[in-house]
């Protein structure tokens, strides 16, 4: 396990909230409190500013990219209660949807796996959780309360249950796509939402997983799709949690505390769902794995200068 | 901002500390009048319940208690040991200080009354909980008095400073220091208050004006903000304690005294304040800036507070009524209007007009800071950790961001691993890798199958095996009689001792004959012996033949029959080994060799003896047949149980498919083994175990030469167990930044396999240098070639050229913009790609000459759309074998139905010699060829066949493909078969077709077919969107379909024409089309061609017999073409009467040796008869000039 020396270093003169490569690991979105989104095209160890999207009133909290069979979609929301949807052709940036729905703060938004269709998440301070659905050329959205205090973070299952590996030769086989997510909020709990076909809408699954003390700031599901599902939660309290369940569980969730010197402000996991990063608010970045007595383990810190690979 | 809750009191409040669900407690306030004029004073609790849908604007209280006297003011302390929810704590009118247990008044207790003290002597006006020390208290009243209290022991308060004349309106600890607070007096001065001393250490004088409330800097404990109620200068002052001479800023802003301030933790840019302009401010209290006000209410808003811990949320208590709970935004008013209506429901409109606050809806256009994430970390694809934090920068400089992009490997030993391999497939030492896998092997399975895999590396493998076998198997010995010996026992016991050799017998036969002088005509002959002799001087072999196996006298029958020729001979042998009973069982075994049909040994011999059977088959059995045999014998072996054994024919026959199975299954053993280890991650684990399943198959794909047949096929293919394994192995490969080997294994993906285009295209926009330019194609082919080595199969080339073929339909991205979605949102809407296919035809034949028809009726797109094929490498390999250039302008040769794949090839890729059509995937390499030749038992019958009948062979055993029902059907069955049943469409295929045209869902693909005309179809331009996933030979061939054999073929040659088949394709089917008979049959060929077929297949063969073998492509490409004018002439089409005649003509030259003549005659053919002349004339120019070449 190593990470090299930072290989690009982009510093910006705007506090920036979030920053994410696309799918390709070409370009970057970064977005900040200056109300814009930034697009860079990284090549190598260098990155040229391509693109900078205005239309946001107040700051720029997410930004989030559509996986790539749906177009060059980048999605964004901020302060301003807006979430807007841009597209990228022949060159140019667009926004083709702009959605207003919220009361406050969209603190995050994140799109569904595509195997579930072109859905986004959207979990705003005013409680609610959107999702839109872009379908026939048109967007579409369900909203439900979820968070009464607010809704700071959420996240998508991954398209199947673990332990479920369908074959791709036969997809819509064996276990059906589902949609699925979780949500963090001020009420320092997370819920699992399910789509009921029924109704037509998000329900609830079993209870609020409780545990932290204090509001939920980020949470992400882990994409892996061996034996078990992994949540991971980051909190002001000062710790992550990581929720686990597998199909032995029924839909309980066993949980793990990993304990920090600073609150936690994000969670990320890696492609393969097995190495979780935290960043906390004193800077530092950390990474963790877990070994097969269910253990988790620091396995890197990035918190001070130039530091590369340490490994423990 | 949102109102989400009003509590109809009028009354002093406070809010639950801390993070847990937001309640707010009230306290009658003093000094106002009730709407009801009622003198009730309570204590009670209220729950926002923000999460409760059906919860109304106005709240109901939770717990509701008597209190003594009215609140001035109210304050809730921390959770402490004792007090798990705080304690509440009430400033009343009459001087006590009440203090509550906060849990007791949620649960509804009685007893909620912790303690009442009395230090005042007055009303208490303010108090405070130390925001450090949670358990001591400050309470401020009139007359100057200031208690502190420590709530564990109330009792035992102590005051500080000393009576005084004005009162103290407001007290606030200071937030970063624990012991110091301040007060303010109504004679307007601020005191700030040095517990450790008990002194007052500081006095501000307030401009001279009543101090109404008192707020410290969240962050800065030499700054506070005091405000005024004083109506006639109503500013709130930000002092520096550094300098208390002078405010640091005054806010201006209110109309009339301002009551009270709160000063938000969180963020210390914002301020609230409210006062007797029934107005509630927001500020930023360095700045001065008035961020807004809330909608002002009917009466004074004497009380305002950020929740502690949410300042999303506050409240605002007014003389009107009212307690409001807001937000700060309102993004989106016209919602929220709804929802405010909603809530009025049910009462009088008017009376509830009147209390509704004025003013526009407010939104906080500043951003929080507790919103603003100030750090994160993500991870991007390729292996990459982006994180962003906040630089350090000067105050009052702007606020920066660093962001990072850092490479990043999860797992070491995975990205080492895989370096490794990668590197020794480079250096192509596949040897050293079996080895070295070879000595790390942990299951005795594991080492054996790296030792096949070795042993087929060598030059002669089956040897090899034989002797790797050898070593196995103690019970072989070494010689090569002996071995024989053993071999003829292990088919029954009893066998032991009748030990002679068969072989050995006959020439000791032999020799006592040449030893024993005798008499033509002996004394003691017989009749019979004589009626031999006599034939024998007759030179009727056959006769004497004839008369000895009628006498059994089988040696004489031999003996004599070798005299006779090879014809003889054979009859000889057959009747030898006919007559079963009796027999050695060695003889059964030496049936089998003698007539190549190594099946029977195979599939009956007693699988306790299979390493015996595999080494007969390597001693024996045709380089053809030999993968399928093993592939038998190893399904055997599987079926009971023995899966090592299983997966060593397996190897040894090459048999790709097959092994991954049972490697699969290891995988997950392995993995199940790892983790029960324990001692790494699961995804280690995981990782790993597929590292090693990979190397396995990638070696064994390089040792056998293993070329993947079914890319092209849009489904059901054999190894897409394997396929989702590359995925997988992609995925991890790339998290770990190796891009070049991740694409080099997707590449070996089909290229209709879900998910491979994604994740192909993926790579390549990752790794490519620049987006959106055609040329990124290009250069990602540059990059990524270099890695894949020679054993780059031709699976990728070949969908490259089917690609081209077909105007790249695979190919998601239009190069012009990388990043854009496919444009194909359905792949099967181009319908007209697949018209030129008669329907009628389809239904009747399976045709193998189908290889040129895709030429011929897709090829245009080559040039036409020109669709650059940038998805992977150009196709160089193809373009070797195919450079047919002419094709693309003439007109297309017959339209057939889009072949199967499997049904091409098989047939005649082993015999390259045989003049029939290859198919377009260019069998020429003997791994492909071996992993598709059917497994029927009559293989070798029809290979052997004369190529006519090969030809007519094919159709029916097209759709083989996995075990087949009965393979050991004896040869005639196809060779014999009448020619009229050949050109039945096999029921499989049939049945198969629906499904292969048919796209999933679609409900009638073949809808646009409809009054189609053929000739049209071809030769308009295809540019209307080539299809995609279609592309391929569609046929995917129906895994298990039917045994070739096994089915009675339909009987009269009017099956064929007959389409039974239930697609609406029958009923589109133009009746003009002629019915057309499959390529490769010869069965049709008018007697006016017959000879020349006759000659031009004679010479055709001649030539390749003898043609060196660097010429082998050229000669196969004539053959090609040759066969096409065969089918031409077989179908009775494009070749006119004459022109028959005038090759026929040629055919006799050239036969004649006459080549000048022959060259002439073809030029004339050529120039007079243009539009008959198809590609096939290029074969028949070439063949003259290569006849000319072949002495």
């Amino acid at each position: 396990m190593s990470l090299s020396l930072e290989s690009s270093v982009i510093t910006t003169d705007t506090v920036q909230h979030d920053a994410v490569l696309d799918y390709y690991g070409r370009r970057l979105a970064t977005c900040s409190s200056d109300k814009t989104i930034k697009i860079f095209e990284i090549e190598g160890e260098t990155q040229r500013l391509t693109e900078t999207l205005k239309g946001h009133e107040g700051a720029v909290w997410c930004v989030s990219w559509a996986h790539p069979k749906y177009g060059n979609i980048l999605a964004s929301a901020g302060y301003d209660g807006k979430v807007f949807i841009w597209r990228e052709q022949q060159n140019q940036w667009q926004k083709i949807f702009d959605f207003a729905l919220h009361k406050a703060s969209v603190n995050m938004v994140s799109w569904s796996p595509h195997e579930s269709g072109c859905l986004l998440a959207c979990a705003s301070s005013d409680g609610t959780v959107s999702v839109l659905e872009f379908k026939d050329n048109n967007f579409q959205h369900v909203a439900f309360p979820a968070h009464g205090l607010g809704v700071n973070s959420v996240s998508w299952a991954p398209a199947t249950t673990p332990g479920s590996i369908v074959s791709s030769a036969s997809p819509g086989q064996g276990s059906p796509i589902q949609r699925r997510f979780v949500t963090g909020g001020c009420d320092n709990v997370l819920k699992i939402w399910t789509w009921d076909q029924a109704t037509q809408g998000y329900k609830q699954e079993s209870e609020p997983l409780t545990g932290h003390t204090d509001w939920v700031r980020d949470v992400a599901w882990s994409p892996t799709v061996l034996q078990k599902s992994y949540i991971a939660s980051a909190s002001e309290d000062k710790t992550v949690r990581i929720w686990t369940s597998d199909s032995n569980s029924q839909g309980q969730w066993a949980c793990k505390v990993l304990n920090f010197d600073a609150v936690v402000w994000r969670v990320s996991w890696s492609l393969s769902g097995n190495v979780l990063a935290v960043s906390g608010g004193d800077n530092k970045v950390s990474l963790w794995k877990e070994n097969l007595r269910g253990e988790w383990g620091v396995r890197e810190d990035h918190g001070r200068k130039n530091q590369a690979a340490v490994i423990w | 901002m949102v109102r989400l809750r009003e509590i109809s009191r009028t009354a002093a409040f406070a809010w639950s500390p801390g993070a847990g669900k937001p309640l707010i407690v009230t306290g009658t306030r003093a000094g106002a009048v009730d709407a009801d004029f009622s003198g009730d004073t309570k204590l009670e609790l209220w729950d926002l319940d923000l999460d409760n849908q059906e919860q109304g604007l106005e709240l109901q209280p939770l717990a509701s208690i008597a209190a003594d006297s009215r609140f001035y003011d109210i304050a809730w302390g921390p959770p402490t040991d004792d007090y798990p929810q705080g304690v509440i704590a009430g400033a009343l009118e009459n001087g006590s200080l009440d203090l509550w247990d906060a849990e007791k008044l949620i649960d509804g207790d009685d007893d909620a009354l912790i303690a009442r003290t009395t230090k005042h002597t007055g009303a208490i006006k303010s108090l405070q909980f130390n925001p450090l020390r949670p358990q001591i208290l400050a309470t401020a009243g009139v007359k100057g008095e200031l208690f502190i209290y420590d709530v564990n022991d109330p009792s035992n308060a102590f005051r500080l400073g000393t009576a005084a004349a004005h009162d103290l309106e407001c007290v606030a600890w200071n937030r970063k220091v624990a012991h110091i607070l301040a007060t303010g007096s109504a004679g307007g001065f601020v005191t700030v208050w040095d517990l450790k001393t008990k002194k007052a250490s500081l006095t501000l004088n307030n401009n001279r004006k009543p101090v109404s409330a008192l707020a410290w800097d969240p962050n800065n404990s030499t700054k506070l903000m005091t405000s005024t109620y004083d109506d006639l200068a109503p500013v709130i002052l930000l002092w520096n304690l550094r300098n208390s001479n002078a405010p640091e800023r005054t806010l201006q802003g209110h109309e009339q005294g301002i009551l009270s301030l709160s000063w938000c933790q969180q963020d210390d840019d914002l301020l609230l304040s409210c006062g007797k302009d029934n107005r509630t401010v927001i500020w930023c209290p360095h700045t001065g800036t008035r961020y807004g006000e809330f909608p002002e209410v009917t009466n004074w808003t004497f009380s305002v507070r950020f929740h502690p811990h949410n300042p999303n949320l506050s409240a605002t208590a007014s003389f009107d009524g009212k307690i409001t709970v807001q937000t700060f935004q309102n993004t989106n008013p016209s919602a929220v209007q709804n929802n405010t209506q909603n809530n009025l429901d049910g009462e009088d409109f008017f009376t509830q007009a009147q209390t509704q606050p004025q003013g526009a809806a407010f939104t906080l256009a500043k951003a929080p800071k507790w919103l603003e994430r100030p750090v994160g970390v993500t991870f991007g694809f390729g292996g990459k950790l982006i994180t962003f934090k906040p630089v350090t920068t000067q105050p009052g400089q702007p606020r920066a961001s660093k962001i990072e992009i850092a490479q990043f490997s999860v797992d070491s030993e995975i990205g080492t691993a895989t370096e490794k391999f990668e590197e020794s497939l480079k250096a192509g030492d596949i040897a050293a890798i079996c080895e070295s896998h070879k000595d790390q092997a942990t299951t005795d399975e594991e080492k054996a199958e790296w030792q096949v895999m070795g042993t087929l590396l060598s030059e002669n493998p089956r040897q090899q095996i034989v002797e790797y076998l050898d070593e196995k198997s103690e019970k072989l010995g070494a010689g090569k009689g002996h071995k024989k010996n053993r071999l003829s026992t292990f088919f029954s016991d009893n066998a032991e001792g009748e030990g002679d050799d068969f072989l050995a017998s006959l020439s000791a036969t032999k020799g006592a004959k040449t030893d024993n002088p005798f008499h033509l005509f002996g004394e003691n002959d017989s009749t019979v012996e004589k009626d031999i002799t006599k034939a024998l001087m007759l030179g009727q072999f056959e006769k004497a033949t004839m008369i000895c196996l009628e006498e059994k006298r089988m040696a004489d029958a031999f003996m004599i029959a070798n005299c006779g020729g090879k014809e003889l001979m054979d009859k000889v042998q057959a009747a030898y080994i006919s007559q079963k009973e009796g027999m050695p069982n060695y003889l059964r075994l030496l049936s089998s060799v003698i007539v190549k049909n190594l099946w029977d040994v195979v599939y009956n011999a007693d699988l306790a003896d299979w390493k015996e059977t595999m080494v007969t088959l390597c001693t024996f059995a045709d380089p053809a047949e030999f993968p399928d045999l093993c592939e038998a014998l190893g399904d055997r072996i599987l079926e009971n149980g023995s899966r090592q054994d299983a997966s060593l024919c397996y190897l040894v026959g090459s048999k790709l498919e097959k092994v991954v199975g049972i490697w699969i299954s290891e995988f997950e053993e392995a993995e199940k083994a790892g983790m029960a280890e324990g001692s790494d991650t699961t995804f280690s684990v995981h990782a790993r175990t597929l590292q090693q399943f990979i190397e396995k198959v990638t070696v064994f794909r390089q040792v056998a030469k293993f070329q993947d047949t079914e890319t092209a096929l849009p489904s059901g293919w054999k190894l897409s167990a394997l396929y989702d394994k590359y995925c997988e192995y992609a995925d991890i490969v790339a998290a770990h930044g190796q891009l070049n080997v991740a694409q080099k294994y997707l590449e070996l993906l089909p290229t209709t396999y879900p998910a491979a285009d994604v994740a192909r295209n993926r790579i390549r926009q990752a790794t490519q240098k620049k987006t959106a330019q055609p040329a990124a194609a290009v250069s990602s082919g540059r990059t990524s070639r270099p890695t894949v080595p020679a054993y780059m199969p031709p699976a990728p080339a070949q969908t490259a050229v089917h690609n081209s073929l077909y105007g790249a339909p695979g190919v998601p991205t239009p190069p012009a913009n990388p990043y854009a979605p496919p444009i194909a949102s359905n792949p099967y809407a181009p319908q007209q790609a697949y018209q030129p296919t008669p329907p009628a035809q389809q239904g009747g034949y399976a045709p193998p000459i189908g290889g040129y028809a895709p030429q011929g009726n897709f090829g245009p797109p080559k040039t036409t759309t020109a669709p650059p094929p940038s998805n992977r490498p150009p196709p160089l390999k193809e373009a070797g074998n195919w450079n047919d250039v002419p094709m693309v302008a003439r007109p297309p040769p017959p339209r057939k139905p889009t072949p199967n794949t499997a049904a091409v090839n098989s047939p005649y890729g082993v015999q390259a010699g045989m003049p029939t059509p290859p198919p377009p995937q260019s069998p020429y390499t003997r791994g492909w060829t071996d992993s598709t030749s059917p497994r029927a038992g009559s293989t070798t019958a029809s290979q052997y066949a004369p190529p006519p009948m090969a030809g007519g062979a094919a159709p029916p055993m097209a759709n083989v493909v996995g075990r087949t029902a009965s393979p050991y059907n004896p040869p005639p069955a196809v060779a014999a078969g009448p020619p009229s049943n050949r050109y039945a469409p096999s029921p499989a295929a049939q049945a198969s077709q629906p499904p292969q045209m048919g796209p999933p869902g679609a409900p009638n693909p073949y809808a646009p077919q409809q009054g189609y005309e053929p000739s049209m179809v071809q030769q308009g331009p295809p540019s209307s969107g080539p299809p995609s996933t279609m592309s391929g030979p569609p046929m995917g061939g129906p895994p298990m379909g039917g045994p070739p054999m096994g089915g009675p073929p339909r009987t009269g040659p009017s099956a064929g024409n007959s389409p039974a088949p239930g697609p609406p394709r029958s009923a589109a089917a133009s009746p003009a089309a002629k019915p057309k008979h499959p390529p490769g049959d010869r069965s049709h060929i008018p007697a006016s061609a017959q000879q020349l077929v006759d000659i031009l297949s004679r010479d055709m063969q001649r030539v390749a017999a003898k043609a060196p073998a660097s010429f082998a492509p050229q000669v196969k490409d004539t053959q090609k073409r040759i066969n096409i004018l065969f089918d031409h002439l077989n179908n009775e089409e494009l070749v006119k009467p004459d022109t028959i005649q005038q090759l026929t003509q040629l055919a006799t030259l050239l036969e004649g040796k006459n080549y000048p003549e022959a060259q002439q005659l073809q030029v004339s053919i050529q120039t007079d008869r243009t539009e008959e002349c198809g590609n096939w004339m290029v074969g028949v120019k070439r063949l003259i000039s290569m006849s000319k070449a072949t002495p």
